[in-house]
């Protein structure tokens, strides 16, 4: 049967606690004997908890033991120097968001509300709009006081210019200009008609001709007229023809005097009007230098466009838009970026989506007359903008996997400002014309919030993360359980059912809740810091709660919580334990066999894990001393599960080889394992399984065994101890527990038990033993019931022990493969000695 | 009250830059009436005069040294380039306004002037000052002849602004006016300001101005004066600054017509 890859620990490597560290805190513990049912499992005693229920406990201002992330974030948020963001990491549901929710709105409510920022119309070059600062608030009473003078304006400009004193000047240059014209023309005019030559308008301009009685001359009849007349008209009109063209060349000066000297007018009578309407923001801003060179600048503008006013001018209650939205006022609107009015503190922003655009803001369009049109008023603020002056929280994963999110972070954070661009021009896609928005500065405290493996593969691989996240805040996995922690843990859970609403849980409910977190954390030493796990489980049980129709939350509940999420997640470990009950799945749990051990593996699908045995076998023949693992020649083997199978290479070589090579080889399998095997847990039972193929000591198959072993023999702790020992316990349970049933552990992992009660049970009635063992000598004895025996001073291993029969058939092997090598050697049989293989 | 009843608005050019605008603004006026719109296009005979003579080349208002062509075949197909515009714009204004529409394409301005002046006719002349000529032109030969075509003729400036005021210009207060009230009225809007300028004679009396006659046809003036010569009436009309000045014909000699209309920068409806 096809199996998902499995973990003999069940703890990828690289996160797996460092063992020795483990093994050194643990108590010392009576190896070779089966433990006592009370270690198997460390319940939680009611007198460890001071309440009735729950609502007697204050709520938790924090996390429980994550102190050390504490710590770093408190550092990253405290150093305003650039590149001490933050990255905080650690399991899911750890509750990093909320911790760093409560650690940042307390270190906001005391920092500077940071200040206004606006985009305006940069009258010089309108494709780089200008930015502006303004003190907290006070952005948008400047964006009101522009729409006001708007308002303003498009009424008094129209009424200025309607005026009788406007009216009568205007009057004087047009009349001046007309008149410059009708007096050239005119005297062209009169002295043409003195001649008798008229001036016509034609498609193609102004053209002179003869006349006779007001019509132009026909043609035949200037051919009959006296050559002489002819002559004279002519001369006439070619005189006349260069001084017509001479006035029609001043034209255009004339024009354009007349449009100067009608903009000086504008500018006159829009002067006093502009400089009045603005005296209001000029006082209102007097203090900001910047504001009131802005409003000069606005000023200018007006008085060089005071046109367009009366142009645009609307009766009221027509309903056009208001005078701000009209095209040609709206470069006078402001556009409040960021508006921190009646904020106070420092701003949190959490973006859901950092994407590029919104991070650093974006440059929407709009159509008019069927093309794109954008202008400073439609720059639209991002995640950075919100932020600044205060802190950005991001999901790591989000931000990597966001479009150009990382890159953009990145690059917003060397450069300390926030330039707003869009993709397109960017990556240089888009080649039109677009803005160049005034950068703003940027200061901002950026916490990204991730798994370790992310945090770690950034330090590696982009060498800027480390220059920009130079706080690393670790969340814990698991916190110690000591009384206090306890405590402070049941605090935790009673802060968690209170925000969630949920029924207070009673002092013997709470006791389960840390029982199951020991359980999740996989030491019973220790608690898990995944509340999110926990939370979901007090959900659960509220519900059970809520259908019976109680107030409480009882131990009850939380173990039928327990039960039915565990029997949620089971539907593959009751396949397996199915299959192995069909003998589908071969597992001898009864009986001897050589050569062959129940070793005990941990599979993890979807969060949850589960133990099964596995059958290993081992073969051994002539050789030259290697182990051949099976799985690494298939492929179905992971590093650390050779290297396991390497060692005891190694262990046989120190034990054995002393003296001459090992003259035999041995092949190992995990039987029926049709997927890939990692870790080395397996590696002590492989030894078993080795070691009885070459001493041909049959091992007790009621006995199932995992640890990983050194290469002195020495047997280590493991993970995921409490799933195998549980998943060998179902397997002999289902087929009625025989005598003698149990499971050798590495002594180290005793300090982990967090049995499940069934089996503390079974064990306690005598029908199952978890035994700890040190060395392999003490698993083997146990295992084949053959004393293992140690060596004398000349390394000769006493006779019948297991040792003593290895020693004796790699003798022997080494004997034959030489006696193989010898010519003619295969016709001269030598006489066999006793305990020797053939 | 007269028998006034617009039936047709008539629009005139010669060969002019604004036939666009022109030919809207009469299409707007027949969509205010709700009477069909002729378009009349004089091709005027002093061109093809001017044309066939070996001298007398155009002055390009555009581009002053330019000396373009100007025989008799590039005048024709000017003539008949514009024709052809001038019928498509008045086509597209009035079947837009979902008004009826014709269009006559004359030699001459009598001939023209019998097809354009019918009873029940308002001719509009287009009389702006030309693009590139600033504010001068040349009289077209519409507007040489517009004081003596009698009927109903609006010379269109174009320069009416954002003004309210229309100015009436009238004979003797004690002739019959019926015929300007109704041409005044039809050509003012509800905000207007009505003032009524009087021609005084000698022997007239302000006893006899035409207030009741006014109030019957809608109109309330809200100034009355009375200007004693062509350069008091020119004088008042600058002053009080109108959008249009409704002149009744007979009321002033051809010069002081001539000369009012020269000095008058708005439209002006001539009253015949």
């Amino acid at each position: 049967m096809a199996v998902p890859p499995m973990s003999n620990d069940g703890v990828p490597s690289q996160l797996k606690p460092p063992i020795s560290g483990d093994a050194a805190a643990a108590t010392p513990v009576a190896t070779g004997v089966p433990l006592a049912a009370a270690s198997l499992r460390r319940g939680c005693a009611l007198d460890e908890l001071a309440f009735a229920t729950t609502e007697e406990l204050a709520d938790l201002p924090q996390l429980v033991g994550q102190e050390r992330a504490v710590e770093a974030i408190r550092a990253g948020l405290g150093i305003r120097h650039r590149g001490f963001n933050v990255f905080a990491f650690g399991p899911p549901g750890a509750g990093k968001r909320t911790l760093i929710q409560q650690l940042l709105q307390a270190e906001a409510a005391t920092a500077p509300t940071p200040p206004d920022w606006c985009y305006v119309n940069n009258f010089a070059d309108p494709h780089r709009p200008r930015r502006l600062l303004l003190p907290t608030g006070r952005a948008s009473t400047l964006r009101e006081a522009m729409q006001h003078l708007v308002a303003e304006l498009g009424l008094a400009l129209p009424a200025a210019f309607e005026r009788e004193d406007y009216r009568t000047r205007r009057e004087v240059i047009d009349q001046q200009f007309k008149r410059r014209q009708e007096e050239a023309f005119g005297a062209l005019q009169h002295k043409a008609e003195q001649k008798s030559i008229g001036l016509l308008r034609t498609p193609m301009g102004l053209a002179l001709a003869p006349l006779r009685n007001g019509e132009v001359i026909p043609p035949d009849l200037f051919q009959r007229l006296p050559g002489e007349e002819r002559e004279r008209i002519k001369s006439d009109l070619e005189v006349l023809q260069n001084e017509l063209e001479t006035i029609v060349r001043k034209v255009p000066d004339w024009e354009r005097e007349h449009r100067d000297a009608v903009r000086r007018l504008n500018r006159d009578t829009s002067s006093g009007v502009v400089k009045h309407l603005l005296e209001t923001p000029r006082a209102a801003f007097a203090d900001l230098a910047e504001i009131v060179a802005y409003l000069g600048e606005v000023e200018h503008d007006i008085l060089e466009h005071a046109e367009e006013f009366i142009a645009e001018r609307r009766e009221p209650g027509d309903g056009e838009a208001p005078p701000t939205e009209m095209p040609a006022f709206r470069r006078y609107q402001v556009n409040v970026l960021v508006d921190n009015r009646g904020r106070q503190g420092a701003p949190i922003v959490y973006e859901d989506n950092p994407t590029h655009q919104n991070l650093v803001g974006r440059i929407e369009h709009i159509a008019r007359f069927g093309a794109l049109m954008t202008d400073f008023n439609l720059i639209v603020p991002g995640a950075f903008h919100r932020a600044n002056g205060g802190y950005l929280v991001l999901d790591a994963q989000r931000l990597l996997t966001a479009n150009f999110g990382w890159d953009t972070l990145k690059r917003v954070l060397r450069a300390g400002e926030i330039r707003t661009v869009s993709l397109e021009q960017l990556l240089s896609l888009a080649s039109t014309v677009s803005l160049d928005p005034e950068p703003i500065p940027l200061s901002v405290k950026v916490v990204l919030i991730g798994p370790p493996r992310l945090y770690y593969l950034l330090a590696e691989l982009d060498p800027d993360f480390p220059e920009l996240f130079k706080i690393a805040a670790d969340f814990d996995d698991r916190i110690d359980r000591s009384a206090e922690a306890m405590g402070l843990y049941a605090r935790l859970i009673a802060t968690g059912a209170r925000r969630e609403r949920l029924r207070p849980l009673d002092r013997a409910a709470v006791a389960r809740v840390i029982e199951e977190a020991a359980r999740m954390s996989g030491d019973a030493a220790k608690l898990t810091a995944e509340i999110r796990g926990i939370m979901d489980l007090l959900q659960e049980a509220d519900h059970l709660v809520e259908q019976a129709g109680r107030s409480v939350i009882g131990s009850a509940d939380v173990e039928a919580a327990v039960a039915a999420r565990r029997r949620r997640a089971d539907r593959i470990y009751r396949r397996f334990q199915e299959e192995i009950g069909r003998d589908t799945l071969h597992i001898e749990t009864t009986g001897e066999r050589v050569g062959q051990v129940n070793g005990l593996s941990v599979i993890t699908l979807g969060g949850a894990s589960f133990g099964h045995p596995s059958r290993i076998t081992a073969q051994t023949r002539l050789g030259k001393g290697e182990v051949i693992d099976i799985e690494r020649e298939v492929a179905l083997g992971g590093p650390i599960h050779s290297k396991g199978v390497l060692i005891l290479s190694g262990f046989l070589g120190g034990r054995f080889g002393r003296t001459g090579p090992l003259s035999l080889s041995a092949s190992l399998v995990f039987e029926q394992s049709y997927g890939g095997v990692e870790g080395d847990s397996a590696s002590a039972a492989e030894l078993f399984a080795l070691l009885s193929a070459l001493a041909d000591a049959p091992i007790r198959q009621c006995l199932a065994v995992t640890g990983s072993v050194d290469q002195h023999g020495r047997i280590q702790a493991i993970g995921g101890v409490n799933e195998k020992i549980e998943g060998f316990f179902d397997v002999c349970r289902a087929r009625g527990l025989a005598e003698g049933q149990g499971v050798l552990i590495p002594a180290a992992n005793v300090q982990h038990l967090m049995l499940r009660q069934d089996v503390v049970e079974a064990a306690a009635a005598g029908r199952f033993s978890v035994t700890p063992i040190e060395t392999i000598d003490q698993g083997i004895e146990l295992l084949t019931g053959v004393a293992a025996g140690a060596p004398d001073a000349t390394g000769v291993y006493p006779e019948g022990t297991l040792n003593q029969r290895v020693a004796v058939r790699l003798s022997a092997s080494a004997r034959r493969i030489a006696a193989l090598a010898t010519p003619g050697a295969e016709r001269r049989p030598r006489r066999r000695r006793q305990g020797e293989d053939e | 009250m007269s028998d006034f009843d617009i039936r047709r608005v008539v629009i005139a050019c010669d060969v002019q830059d604004e036939i666009e605008t022109a030919v809207r603004e009469a299409a707007a006026l027949a969509a205010r009436w709700g009477v069909p719109v002729h378009g009349v296009f004089l091709q005027n005979e002093n061109l093809r005069r001017l044309a066939e003579l070996p001298f007398g080349r155009p002055v390009s208002l555009s581009s002053p040294g330019a000396t373009p062509d100007f025989g008799t075949g590039e005048l024709e197909a000017l003539f008949s380039a514009f024709g052809a515009e001038m019928r498509r714009v008045l086509a597209e204004a009035a079947e837009a306004a979902g008004l009826d529409w014709s269009f006559a394409e004359l030699r001459d301005v009598p001939s023209a002037a019998a097809d354009a002046l019918g009873a029940g006719d308002i001719l509009v002349l287009e009389a702006r000052a030309g693009v590139h000529a600033g504010a001068w032109h040349p009289r077209s030969p519409w507007e040489s002849v517009a004081h003596d075509l009698g009927g109903m003729v609006l010379l269109r400036r174009g320069e009416a602004g954002g003004r309210r005021r229309v100015v009436l210009v009238l004979g003797a207060a004690s002739g019959d006016h019926a015929r300007s009230f109704d041409a005044t009225r039809a050509l003012t809007q509800a905000r207007d300001e009505i003032a009524l300028i009087t021609i005084a004679a000698p022997e007239a009396s302000t006893d006899a101005a035409p207030e009741p006659a006014l109030t019957a046809a809608g109109i309330r003036p809200t100034t009355i004066e009375q200007a004693a010569g062509i350069a008091e009436i020119t004088a008042r009309i600058a002053t009080l600054d109108p959008r249009l000045v409704v002149i009744e014909t007979a009321a002033l000699s051809s010069e002081a017509l001539q000369a009012l209309i020269a000095k008058t920068r708005c439209d002006v409806l001539l009253v015949g």
